[in-house]
């Protein structure tokens, strides 16, 4: 079985039909007691535009009690206008059958079965049946027909082009689940869980972190206050940069020396580190140049002696 | 109300449930990570800064460093807890500079560091702790 054929029982609808045999889907032939045809020839090339033309061409032989649907079929060089009444047809089921809308699958139209029509009558009851009158399919009394052969409707009578039905309401209104509400539904709560589960991924991503966190806390106990960890890190940043500042210090002041820079005394004080050099004094320009270069206070004491200051704080 | 209304509603909520717990739990994920990763960050640091500068056998470190300098040049090498006073007389300027050099490679504090020339050598005190 094809996935694509239908699987809804194949009904030939006509106002005398009194009951259906249980299916969870029908799919509609329609007698010509449910729809109206006209065959146009019309230089038009798109259904489309076929289908916006319906309503005019077929007004004028429409009865106004129902809001018609309108789909049109091109056969040759001829368009066929059909017109149905969703209404009407979803009421008769209805009553006779207790069908409700979800349950129409297809529709087909008696014009779609010409092919067989052409042969042989179609018999609908016992006192009915559909032929071709002036090429139109058209439900008449058996009686008003000379041949004694009618063709029986079968599934195998299935027109090769059906139509949507288009429910009176798209959400019908016997308190019954539309499929495509239900798909729309479905669609919703799939997006949703997705959400969820995107939410969730944070959550256990966070739990993750946090539970990081807590193992370095572990480790460290008297860091989990940031109290303490403020007042711990205030204190070795402190001692670090001035560290830091005292031996970059001691490094800039021994490229001072040299076999005509001499080293006399170095004293470190509290802000300060402050050194004294002997110099030749063809040099002192020279070794005051790299002090000032590398951010020294230097000031001359004597010809060939000068004082060094670098700043720790 | 149809159930097919009803259906669509209660997704709807749903779904707007969901969007509002993804977009909570979106935010207060971003919120904490930062914190986490603030607190992380500050953590290590702060235990890195303390392992450097209270860093254990630096009694043993110090000697090693004074250990080439001969004995009647250590006038005070003088071990309290924490704390070393140190003074070296007669040191040539080799030495003062490998003991100086070697003793800023170590993660000690100087409270007191004095050098003095004295002719050709050199006299170093200082007082570090750690």
């Amino acid at each position: 079985m094809s996935l694509f054929s239908s699987n809804a029982k194949l009904v030939l609808l006509h106002k005398g039909l009194k009951a259906l045999p249980k299916a969870s889907k029908y799919d509609f032939v329609l007698s010509p007691q449910f729809y109206i045809s006209k065959r146009e020839k019309l230089p038009i090339k798109y259904a489309f535009q076929a289908k916006k033309l319906a309503p005019s061409i077929l007004e004028d032989i429409l009865p106004t009690d129902y809001p018609y649907e309108y789909l049109v079929k091109k056969e040759g060089d001829s368009w066929i206008f059909f017109a149905y009444s969703p209404k009407e047809i979803e009421e008769f089921l209805k009553s006779c059958c207790n069908v409700s809308p979800n349950k129409i699958g297809k529709i087909y139209f008696a014009d779609q079965l010409r092919g067989v029509l052409k042969k042989v009558p179609l018999g609908v009851d016992e006192d009915s049946a559909i032929t071709l009158i002036d090429g139109k399919a058209t439900m008449v009394p058996r009686s008003m027909i000379d041949s004694k052969k009618y063709a029986k409707f079968s599934k195998k009578l299935r027109p090769q082009k059906g139509f949507s039905f288009k429910n009176s309401s798209r959400a019908s209104k016997d308190g019954t689940l539309d499929n495509r509400v239900v798909a729309l539904g479905i669609v919703l709560l799939l997006l949703a869980a997705a959400f969820v589960i995107d939410g969730l991924n944070y959550k256990v991503e966070l739990k993750k972190q946090e539970a990081k966190l807590n193992q370095i806390f572990e480790e460290y106990p008297q860091l989990q206050s940031k109290l303490t960890r403020d007042s711990i890190k205030n204190k070795y940043i402190n001692i670090d940069k001035k560290e830091r500042k005292i031996r970059d210090l001691i490094d800039t002041l021994s490229q001072l020396t040299s076999k005509k820079s001499l080293l006399d005394k170095l004293e470190l004080d509290k802000n300060r580190l402050i050194a004294q050099f002997s110099v030749d004094s063809k040099d002192i320009k020279k070794i005051e140049k790299i002090a000032k270069d590398a951010n020294l206070k230097v000031s001359r004491l004597s010809n060939s002696l000068i004082r060094v200051e670098g700043a720790i704080k | 109300m149809s159930k097919n209304i009803m259906l669509i509603a209660f997704s709807l909520l749903l779904l707007a449930g969901a969007v509002a717990f993804d977009y909570i739990q979106k935010k207060e994920f971003t919120q904490n990570l930062q914190r986490i990763k603030e607190d992380n960050f500050e953590v290590k640091k702060v235990a890195s800064l303390q392992q450097l500068w209270k860093a254990k056998g630096m009694k043993s470190k110090i000697q090693r460093v004074l250990a080439n300098i001969r004995a009647n040049k250590k006038e005070r090498v003088e071990f309290k807890r924490n704390k070393v006073d140190i003074k070296l007389n007669n040191l040539s300027d080799k030495e003062l500079n490998r003991v100086l050099t070697k003793l800023s490679m170590l993660p000690i504090q100087f409270k007191k560091l004095q050098i003095r020339r004295n002719g050709q050598d050199f006299i170093l005190e200082c007082v570090c702790v750690w």
